[in-house]
């Protein structure tokens, strides 16, 4: 793990507030794994005391080459002082972008089908998955279920537009882009049509907590092993302040839990983890 | 004829029995145990180490959201989750004995017997340099800021943890009293071999769109640039009330912020929230002092302690 400063290569708007994030790193474009995330400090170098305070993690969506060299990108949607400073930056910037950080998606069994079920800005760690997927030794065997508030949020499925091995569903909460419903409704629907999911099925999500509670128990009721990949407040990203952290399943009734170990770091822990070690319904209201 | 290079400033400073090669140090609760931050720091080229708190018996900390942002400072309620004496020396004590730097054990309990099983634990512990007793977490229901809140609590812990331990021993008070060179005054009678100077002054955070706490924890402890003013002027008190030696830390951004607290009367220092931002803040916090003392044609950085004029 490093904390290069490291240059924008693009801040490309992308509409509706979203925006994708350049940055020249060849080692972690090369290192970085799919669920992994950097920390960014956005507001590099422009005061002494930075505003806000704190950096911001973002999951690193896939890797880019340019004429200029090797790196990777982040998709981001503006929702306050962070990602606002962040939309002002220009090619040509250099910020430190700490990473690559936290624990990854499990890699899937050559066999196996692999279910990518993401929703709004929890999407772009499924593009870097589904790259990796694509690069695999054998021929991928997986299917993308994606889902947004509206057409407004299209931004969020840059990177899954262009033909995917297994094709795309896509849904909106109110029809405007796709049919209507939700990615996990879609998801569903397809396994029920089958029959049930098929053998070596595994799912990868990453999404609003609303959705993750839903893919979890979808995949919990079928025996369908499940990884998530968490949101929540950060402040270092490297397991120091303690800031980010998610229940542990039945962590109150566990005898050989330690209370320590009863509210897991996202930020070392996960963020991705398997639904079953974790308490969605425990902690904060998420937004 | 060239010219002579700068003869190297002598950045050791001692702090009672200890010396430490430099004077800068990481916080506790703000760099884990060790690992966490060593992958971008070199530890070893700090003064000092001081870890998240110890209890006797692990703890779970408080309910999310623990943080929030504030103008130039940070509001926590952790609520000093921690892996217990037991984990800790199994599991943290030898990447620590490794460190090749000052290792501070800071201390907690919700009882004085709880503070002292742990010091007495810790007292034949090699890898442990000296104690931090937190009496000052305003996280915690029970224990941690109610021994901190006046003089009789403080004193009465201090000493407790004095008659069980033979390691220096500092103790971490907070800012959320009245007078704090009273608190100081009562600790160095009881014992203490120095004090860290300052603990998270007791804050709130709202959400007025939803008319909540933004904690959890509905208050927590304001760290960050913004609380320095105050440490300053209590480290400052404390230097005039007291002859134990001084570590002050409270929103430690750059070098000057720590010259600022040697001049009051520190005689060491400690990074924190700083380096949530930048994990390598104290590193760059430490070859700033050196620069500026190079610049000063100041020899030794211990030469600085106490020395504002007013």
């Amino acid at each position: 793990m490093r904390d290069p400063l490291v240059e924008v290569l693009y801040n490309r708007d992308l509409g509706g507030g979203y925006f994708a994030l350049g940055l020249l790193d060849p080692v972690l474009s090369r290192e970085a794994r799919p669920g992994q995330f950097v920390m960014i400090e956005v507001a590099s170098g422009r005061r002494v005391v930075p505003e806000p305070l704190l950096r911001r993690p973002f999951s690193v969506q896939r890797s880019v080459e340019t004429p200029r060299g090797a790196g990777y990108q982040v998709l981001y949607r503006v929702v306050g002082a962070g990602t606002t400073l962040m939309s002002r930056l220009r090619e040509g910037d250099q910020v430190h972008a700490l990473g690559p950080l936290g624990r990854p998606f499990t890699p899937a069994d050559p066999g196996g089908v692999s279910f990518l079920v993401g929703g709004g800005v929890g999407i772009p760690p499924l593009v870097a998955l589904a790259d990796t997927l694509d690069r695999g030794p054998v021929p991928p065997r997986y299917e993308v279920f994606l889902g947004v508030r509206s057409a407004a949020d299209a931004p969020c499925f840059d990177g899954f537009v262009e033909a995917r091995a297994g094709g795309v569903h896509i849904r909106t909460d109110d029809g405007s882009l796709g049919q209507r419903g939700t990615a996990v409704q879609a998801l569903v629907e397809r396994w029920d049509r089958d029959g049930g999911p098929p053998a070596g099925a595994r799912v990868y999500s990453c999404g609003p907590m609303g959705m993750l509670r839903a893919v979890a128990r979808a995949c919990e009721g079928r025996g369908v092993p499940c990884e998530i990949s968490v949101e929540t407040l950060m402040g270092c990203g490297l397991g120091a302040c303690m800031g980010c952290v998610i229940r542990a399943r039945d962590a109150g009734t566990r005898p050989d839990l330690s209370p320590y170990d009863r509210w897991l770091l996202a930020c070392v822990r996960g963020p991705v983890f398997d639904s079953r070690d974790v308490d969605l319904d425990a902690g904060p209201p998420h937004p | 004829m060239h010219p002579s290079p700068p003869s190297p400033v002598d950045l050791t400073v001692r702090i009672g029995p200890l010396t430490l090669a430099n004077p800068v140090m990481l916080a506790s609760g703000t760099a884990g145990y060790g690992p966490e931050l060593s992958g971008v720091l070199d530890l070893s080229s700090l003064g000092g180490f001081v870890t998240k708190g110890i209890a006797r018996e692990p703890w779970e900390g408080n309910s999310p959201p623990r943080l929030a942002e504030t103008h130039a400072g940070l509001l926590n309620a952790i609520g000093l989750q921690n892996v217990g004496l037991d984990r800790f020396l199994a599991e943290k004590v030898p990447f620590l004995r490794e460190l090749g730097t000052r290792v501070v054990v800071n201390v907690i309990g919700r009882t004085i017997e709880e503070y002292v099983e742990v010091s007495r634990a810790l007292d034949s512990c090699d890898a442990v340099d000296a104690l931090e007793l937190n009496v000052s977490c305003p996280n915690i229901k029970h224990g941690g800021i109610q021994f901190g809140t006046g003089p009789e609590g403080a004193s009465r812990v201090t000493a407790a943890v004095r008659a069980a331990t033979r390691k220096p021993l500092w103790v971490k008070l907070s800012p959320n009293v009245g007078d704090i060179a009273e608190v100081a005054r009562a600790v160095e009678g009881a014992g203490a071999d120095g004090l860290s100077l300052i603990n998270t002054l007791l804050g709130m955070a709202v959400d007025l769109d939803r008319r909540r706490p933004i904690l959890a924890n509905v208050h927590g402890g304001l760290s960050g640039p913004a609380i320095k003013p105050v440490a300053l002027r209590m480290v400052w008190q404390c230097f005039r009330a007291v002859g134990i030696p001084i570590v002050g830390m409270g929103g430690i951004w750059t070098a000057r912020d720590a010259l600022e607290f040697m001049v009051c009367g520190a005689r060491a220092v400690q990074v924190g929230t700083a380096s949530f931002a930048n994990p390598r803040a104290a590193a760059e916090v430490l070859d700033g002092m050196g620069q500026w003392c190079r610049d000063q044609g100041i020899p030794r950085i211990a030469d600085i302690v106490g020395t504002l004029e007013a």
